[in-house]
């Protein structure tokens, strides 16, 4: 599933999300509910501004957070990463924070999944073109 | 008959404030600004309202808002 997909699946689930976008460590982003590329990668460069500023907060001792929320009287900041994955979302305000968190891991973990399955369908193919060698075929030549 | 009707009425009323100040008090917390740190060993540290960096996480989030807002926010 491509990141696209996996947002629309987030914001169809859960009406507490608003807008999300997902980006990488490096703070690249990969995919967004956003029409606005450039709105999305702004959101990004803040999503990553702020994980930094949180560490900070946090202690260094603790290291960087895995959650982090920023609720606003106007509407709530989710922030979350798995692995290499960052997601920010926009919520309505109050939302239930445990139960947006879940959905947005699912969200992270379907765009982290859908690499892999790419690059097998690719190798199945390329084997369904040439069949590897069996062992029968050796045995001959030799 | 009438004092049932009096502690009757003296437990609705006690029940009734007890509700208002319920009320009163999830609308404050509710309208709070705050900033939760969840970490991966399951702790949750919710950073002091008067800090420096709450301030400007907050700021920073309401920079992004402002940002975000136009895409039907």
């Amino acid at each position: 599933m491509d990141a696209g997909q996996a947002l629309a699946e987030l914001t169809e689930i859960s009406s507490q999300i608003e807008l999300a976008v997902v980006f990488d460590s490096r703070g690249e982003l990969i995919g967004s509910t956003l029409a606005d590329r450039d709105v999305a990668e702004t959101l990004v460069s803040g999503g990553s501004e702020l994980f930094a500023t949180a560490s900070k907060a946090g202690g260094e001792e603790r290291g960087e957070p895995t959650q982090v929320e920023l609720a606003l009287s106007e509407a709530s900041i989710l922030l979350a990463r798995e692995g290499e994955l960052r997601i920010l979302a926009v919520t309505q305000p109050d939302p239930v924070a445990g139960l947006a968190f879940f959905d947005l891991g699912i969200c992270m973990r379907k765009v982290a999944g859908a690499e892999p399955k790419k690059r097998r369908l690719r190798v199945l193919r390329t084997e369904a073109k040439n069949p590897p060698p069996t062992g029968e075929g050796n045995g001959a030549a030799a | 008959m009438p004092r049932r009707k009096l502690v009757a009425g003296l437990v609705l009323a006690a029940g009734s404030i007890a509700g208002a100040l319920y009320l009163r008090q999830q609308l404050a917390e509710s309208g709070r600004e705050r900033v939760g740190l969840y970490f991966a060993d399951g702790t949750l540290l919710e950073l002091d309202p008067d800090e420096a960096a709450t301030e400007e996480l907050l700021a920073l989030a309401r920079e992004l808002y402002v940002t975000a807002r136009p895409e039907g926010l």
